[in-house]
């Protein structure tokens, strides 16, 4: 006879009432697997009423205390149940306690979920690009077939190692997706050029938890490209530049001896040199040309040794070759030139049996003042014909007085040449967009002008100083300020801005222009760039017209600001609404320290009287970042290419 | 003695697969000692497994000799299944 005291009921009683609302479902057995009690959960995930389960054999569980799975088909439907067992009391007497648990629907998702994991292995394994995975250090985790390939490591080797395809300066790109070309090392220390491309892994909370890193290899590419590039700039029998290479330096030299503060120093220029093989035509007719073009190549190379490596060494055509010297002392030309000179009477070619050899003759000229390519050549080329014309096998450089004879000769060209532009209303204008650093809208427009001449065109930096000088400057500014003018009478179109010179300021037609103007064209919406130089040196002259200019509602801003002149005082006085940095101030302000105070301390005055700041010449996108980060606003540069209007107006 | 087992799957689950390949290398040692195990699927062979009253796969059944004997659940231990269903260890043997 059992004891059943009441609270022993009283337990019994609560422990089936727990059984019953289980969402699980339970079962009570006898030790030898019959079944003693079904929960209604149980019932509903065997299929059976409970009743009908009542002394039916489960089975006995073969581990007690350990989760197994059974398969239970209900309906048709295949349930996968979790099945557990444990050893307990159930009134009174010793039984065995069954808890089945539906794990269909995770047993789904885990398969699925295994089986998209096994179709993106099979992905990164196949994949002909290497793919590697970072964790939030940058250690690699998992590396394929195609990287191994690509950088020689195997996964083995470089598993938990800084990711090989971030180049070594680079920092961890964490959240932010990359897309680059870069250069990277390989195991054994080969540089290998490939487009790298990053993006981030997330957890369900939004951080980075890892990093997958994608790379092709490009060297093909790059090996193609460099293979054009050279082509494009070089002369393939002689391996010196090309004449386009020797013209664009030329360009670049005289905008930079044009900027003030950029001019060589005292006794110093560049200087071009025009050599000429005298009896190259004989070579070529006794030796054949392939003769000629072997003394061609010998002399080249020697030409090449005999230059600093600041020297630029082309072949002009022909027999032709020019020598590009960078701010040297003046009588260093003439060194060169007759250094050329006598290793090219030395060199000699040897031939089936015979011997041959020329003199040169050297013409050249110093590039004293910022000149045309084209002009400077042919100033040069012009001594070069005196020279042989003279007997050859000499040397004349042109300089000072007769150098200045001859350019005389090219400034009447000129000048003819602006002038007819002029009266044909031919001048080219280009538009360089001011953008807004932060938001990269476009706030207004610079024009610029240049020069047509036949196919070409000329840029400002060599045509105004020759406008200047021969008094058209004034002209080319009104010029352009009328067409300025007439652009504005679209409402919709953005504000203008006209570089205005010296003598354009002082000139009477530009206020006039300005003043019969519709002023709601104008106001607000035309603003002229003037140079520091001329607002600060005649800043007393200047003040009435830029007075009479903003009367007009036009802006005016400072050009190509330095922070030479007395900055501070000067700058508060001056009617400027805007302040155009020089070029060269964002690079001193990364040169840190004091430089960058002064960078610093302009751009803060500069805002304190409410102007606004304009940072030219920027290339890169890192410079944008650079300039907005010191505070300014605006910027141009080759980043956002300007356009050019063909039609006249 | 002469063994009868009876062991009712469903073919595609894992869980039965492991069943079976055990019940398979048990396949020679009964032999040799006059047994044999019948392999069901509950889906191909419903009467019987309504007969032999199967609530869940895998379901392992000693029918003979004695009052049968069940077992439930994953196999994975061949020592604990000759215990539950009190099979000869002589099968253990004979499989090693």
């Amino acid at each position: 006879m059992r004891d059943e005291t009441s609270s022993g009921r009283a337990a019994g009683a609560d422990l089936r009432a727990l059984v019953d609302v289980n969402a699980d479902g339970m079962l009570v057995c006898h030790p030898d697997g019959r079944i003693r009690y079904a929960n209604p959960a149980a019932a509903t995930l065997l299929g059976r009423p409970p009743d009908e389960l009542v002394g039916q054999d489960f089975g006995r569980p073969l581990r007690l205390d350990a989760t197994t799975e059974i398969d239970l088909l209900v309906d048709e439907r295949l349930v996968v149940a979790e099945l557990r067992a444990v050893e307990t009391v159930w009134d009174g007497s010793p039984a065995i306690l069954a808890t089945l648990r539906d794990v269909t629907q995770r047993k789904l998702v885990e398969s699925e979920l295994r089986r998209a994991n096994g179709v993106l292995q099979a992905v990164i394994e196949a994949a002909p690009v290497a793919i590697a995975q970072l964790d939030e250090t940058g250690a690699v985790t998992s590396w394929n077939d195609a990287a191994e390939v690509m950088l020689g490591w195997t996964e083995e080797e470089i598993l938990g190692q800084r990711c090989p395809l971030l180049p070594e300066r680079m920092g961890i790109p964490g959240r932010r997706k990359l897309a680059l070309e870069v250069t990277v090392s390989s195991r054994d220390e080969r540089p290998v050029d490939i487009a790298l491309h990053t993006g981030p892994v997330l957890d369900d909370l939004g951080e980075v938890v890892g990093i997958v890193a994608v790379a092709v290899d490009i060297s093909d590419r790059k090996r193609r490209e460099e293979r054009v590039r050279y082509l494009a700039t070089h002369d393939p029998l002689t391996g010196l530049a090309n004449r386009r290479v020797l013209e664009d330096e030329l360009g670049r030299l005289a905008e930079l001896r044009g900027v003030p503060g950029r001019r060589a120093a005292d006794g110093r220029s560049d200087a071009l040199l025009i050599l000429d093989l005298d009896e190259f035509k004989v070579v070529n007719d006794t030796a054949g040309h392939l003769a000629g073009d072997e003394m061609l190549a010998g002399i080249a190379r020697v030409v090449r040794d005999s230059l600093r490596p600041s020297g630029l060494a082309a072949r002009l055509g022909g027999d032709e070759l020019a020598v590009l010297l960078r701010d040297v002392p003046g009588e260093d030309a003439e060194h060169v030139a007759e250094r050329l000179r006598s290793r090219v009477s030395d060199f000699r070619l040897q031939r089936a049996g015979r011997t041959f050899s020329t003199t040169a003759t050297v013409g050249g000229t110093l590039i004293e003042e910022p000149r045309d390519a084209r002009e400077v050549i042919a100033v040069a080329d012009l001594a070069l014909k005196r020279a042989k014309r003279a007997g050859r096998d000499r040397v004349l450089i042109l300089r000072g007085r007769e150098r200045e004879a001859i350019e005389q000769a090219e400034d009447t060209r000129w000048a003819e040449l602006i002038r007819t532009a002029l009266r044909d209303d031919a001048l080219v204008v280009d538009h360089l967009p001011l953008i807004d650093l932060a938001s990269l809208g476009r706030r207004g427009l610079e024009l610029l002008v240049r020069l047509p001449e036949g196919e070409d065109l000329h840029p400002p930096a060599t045509f105004l100083e020759r406008a200047d000088s021969v008094g058209l400057l004034a002209e080319i500014d009104l010029a352009v300020t009328r067409k300025a003018i007439a652009a504005l009478g679209d409402p919709v179109a953005l504000p203008r801005w006209v570089n205005l010179s010296r003598s354009g300021l002082a000139h009477d037609d530009i206020l006039d222009a300005v003043a019969e103007a519709d002023p709601r064209h104008v106001r607000g919406r035309l603003g002229f760039d003037i140079g520091e130089d001329v607002l600060f040196v005649e800043a007393l002259r200047s003040a009435e017209r830029l007075s009479a200019l903003r009367g007009r509602g036009c802006s005016i801003a400072l050009d190509r600001f330095t922070g030479q002149y007395p900055v501070m005082a000067g700058l508060a006085d001056l009617a400027v609404d805007v302040v155009k940095l020089d070029p060269s101030l964002l690079p001193r302000a990364d040169a840190g320290g004091d430089e960058e105070a002064v960078v610093r301390a302009v751009v803060e005055s500069s805002r304190a009287t409410g102007r606004e700041i304009v940072a030219v010449g920027i290339e890169r996108e890192v410079t944008r970042r650079r300039a907005l980060e010191l505070g300014v606003t605006m910027g141009q540069g080759h980043l956002w290419p300007s356009h050019r209007i063909l039609a006249p107006g | 003695m002469s063994l009868d087992l009876r062991l009712y799957v469903s073919r595609w689950s894992p869980r039965s697969q492991r069943a079976i390949a055990v019940v398979e290398s048990l396949r020679e040692p009964l032999a040799a000692l006059g047994g044999t195990c019948e392999i069901l699927d509950v889906a191909e062979a419903p009467e019987a497994a309504a007969e032999d009253r199967v609530l869940a796969t895998p379901t392992l059944i000693r029918r003979a000799p004695g009052p049968p004997r069940r077992v439930v659940g994953d196999v994975p231990d061949l020592e604990l299944l000759l215990d539950r269903l009190d099979l000869p260890r002589e099968l253990l043997a004979a499989r090693r």
